[in-house]
């Protein structure tokens, strides 16, 4: 894809202002330089790097709004050959910080593909296993556990995501590290009806569980403790099955 | 020597003989299965204070509410109790139906004792009620409304409650007829120049009136509740009405409509006919005058059915008190949490079982705790998640 160079045009060697209106003086007029850029030498570099990143921005963000939309995330997922349900997707998101399910604004995507230290589709995708790794360390995966839930929340004020959801999500971040704890959880979830939708309290919960609680015996697992109602609902559940 | 007993619900012959014959020797625990012993308790009572009961002298009366009162010892949830005390005591009350108001009033001081004052503070508030509308009543027999306003032949008496000593009813609405209407604004435009600044509400599903019914066979006085009286002077101005037409009329709620109807038609004393005959009250069914009803009594008792619990009353009375036991709940844990600021939950969980009165489960506070988070009040501890922190 060509580069903006065409608008670079106007850079001045020597001292140079932006001129945009037009000056009466009947000797030489200059009738307006849109968009004329001032350019510092030692920012070239910087400044080729944001071009990059803006123009790759720009051929998936929608024209009128200006931001990356669902449409521009399916395109860009299918131009680096991972499905748009992929987990990869939502740590990519994680690392943008990106504040709303299915967008990417610019801010976000400038920040997060710097961060990612990628300019180019085939970087970003080369990078994704190391992205992968970096959120799969204990530092960090609590935080893109509990991003995940929260990039659910696309409502003003909401604060539960529904139970159908919640059981796609749990297998989509939980399932490779704890596949077969997940899928009780998951056919537990199904089945009750005290809970129509989870708060963020009880996803924490969950992970807590599966990292602590032994399976599938349940020895150590202590009702009168701090546990989500929930969750002794489930071990209740698990205990009555082996019966 | 202890022995712990269960009592059943009401479908085996418990109620009103077999705990007695264990008081000689009670230190056990009274298992509560299905948390129906204090519902029961106050039940039994209830058909004691009754009039018409069958106890005869005072003294048996007595032997016996101090035997109820061992048992009331070991009641759990002792505000279950309260609220169907109350509820029938109330009842008692404003039906007339008390068989001794001095077998009532022992009662409340045997609780008071029991359970100190402020157990019985309501209680004594309903008498409190009833002897002051006896008073307000005689101001209003002699009162110029009354003398001018009110038709000769009418005798009109109102129990002025105050809410927060009765028990709550709910709203009951009813299309009384013109002529009732006048009559209570003619009582409202009396209360209010002798007090003003209160609001008066009707309370309809608890009034009752005497009605002058002429039969072919006889003229009668029918004691019947203020719904069965909306109901019967309808068939002032029609020969026939259906179901329908009854209930557009009058407005009441169906259900209630239904055992309304029942009470005058498919009854002992059939005031009604109801056609086709039958026990129960269908959309099709018809009413007509009673042409050919006659009866030994001159004065004729139809309103028993006020006196009747109905399921929903009683489910309605325990759902308040468990909804009030989870304010509670909750308020203790914002109390505590308020002043400890952090606090395990293993802790929690001993010092609410240290303050509630009432029984309730484990799950049950983790339930309310979690509301509570949910609400912002508390938090999860970041680091250590046994532990709560209060959220200012």
């Amino acid at each position: 894809m060509p580069p903006r160079a065409s608008k670079r045009k106007a850079t001045a060697s020597h001292n140079s202002s932006s001129v945009t209106s037009a000056d009466d003086s009947p000797t030489g007029t200059i009738t307006g330089l849109d968009n004329v850029i001032l350019i510092a030498p030692s920012d070239k570099t910087k400044t080729k790097k944001t071009d990059r990143l803006d123009t790759l921005f720009d051929s998936y963000a929608n024209c009128s709004s200006g931001i990356i939309d669902p449409e521009g995330i399916e395109a860009l997922c299918s131009d680096i050959n991972v499905e748009h349900t992929d987990v990869r997707i939502l740590m990519f998101a994680w690392k943008l910080k990106a504040q709303r399910q299915g967008y990417f604004t610019r801010d976000e995507w400038r920040s997060g593909m710097k961060a990612l230290k990628v300019d180019s589709l085939s970087k970003l995708k080369k990078g994704l296993p190391e992205l992968e790794k970096e959120v799969n360390t204990p530092g960090n995966f609590q935080d893109f556990y509990s991003y995940a839930f929260r990039y659910c929340l696309t409502e003003e004020k909401q604060k539960t995501v529904d139970i159908e959801s919640v059981c796609e999500l749990l297998n989509l971040v939980l399932g490779s590290q704890f596949q077969s704890k997940i899928d009780l959880l998951i056919e537990y979830l199904k089945i009750q009806s005290d809970y129509k939708a989870i708060n963020l309290d009880q996803w924490m919960g969950f992970l807590r569980f599966c990292k602590e609680i032994s399976f599938p015996d349940l020895e150590n697992y202590d009702a009168d403790l701090a546990w989500p109602l929930i969750l002794d609902n489930f071990v209740d559940w698990m205990k009555e099955k082996r019966c | 020597m202890g022995c712990s007993f269960v009592l059943c619900d009401n479908h085996c012959s418990f109620p009103f003989s077999i705990p007695f014959l264990f008081l000689g020797s009670i230190s056990g625990i009274l298992l509560d299965v299905h948390n129906r012993s204090a519902e029961l308790i106050a039940k039994f009572l209830d058909e004691k204070l009754r009039a018409g009961n069958k106890v005869t002298s005072e003294e048996d009366l007595e032997g016996t509410l101090e035997k109820v009162l061992v048992l009331f010892r070991f009641i759990q949830g002792k505000d279950v109790f309260e609220a169907f005390y109350k509820k029938d005591l109330a009842k008692r009350l404003l039906l007339g139906k008390s068989a001794s108001i001095d077998a009532e009033k022992s009662m409340i001081s045997k609780l008071k004792t029991e359970c100190g004052s402020q157990f019985t503070n309501k209680l004594e508030g309903m008498f409190k009620d009833i002897e002051l509308s006896k008073e307000i009543n005689e101001s209003f027999k002699q009162s110029s409304q009354a003398r001018t306003k009110l038709p000769s032949g009418i005798e009109l008496s109102v129990h002025v409650l105050t809410t927060g000593y009765w028990p709550t009813y709910p709203p009951m609405d009813v299309r009384l007829p013109h002529e009732l209407n006048v009559y209570q604004d003619i009582f409202k435009e009396f209360y209010l120049s002798k007090y003003s600044g209160r609001r008066l509400m009707w309370q309809n599903s608890l009034g009752h009136c005497v009605l002058k019914a002429e039969f072919p066979k006889g003229k009668k006085e029918l004691a019947v509740s203020l719904f069965q009286t909306v109901v019967l002077m309808l068939f002032n101005d029609a020969q026939k009405l259906s179901f329908q037409d009854i209930k557009d009329s009058t407005g009441i709620e169906d259900k209630e409509l239904r055992r309304t109807l029942q009470s005058l038609a498919c009854g002992k004393v059939r005031v009604l006919q109801k056609l086709p005959k039958g026990r129960d009250v269908d959309d099709d069914d018809s009413f007509v005058f009673n042409e050919g009803f006659a009866a030994p009594l001159y004065r004729i008792k139809v309103n028993a059915i006020q006196m009747k619990e109905t399921v929903e009353e009683n489910t309605s009375t325990t759902e308040r008190v468990f909804q009030d036991r989870q304010y509670q709940v909750d308020a203790a844990i914002v109390r505590i949490m308020k002043t400890r600021k952090v606090l395990s939950h293993t802790l929690l969980i001993t010092e609410l079982f240290q303050q509630l009165k009432f029984p309730i489960k484990p799950a049950d506070l983790k339930k309310r705790i979690e509301s509570l988070i949910d609400r912002e009040y508390l938090e999860r501890d970041k680091n250590n998640p046994q532990i709560y922190n209060y959220l200012a």
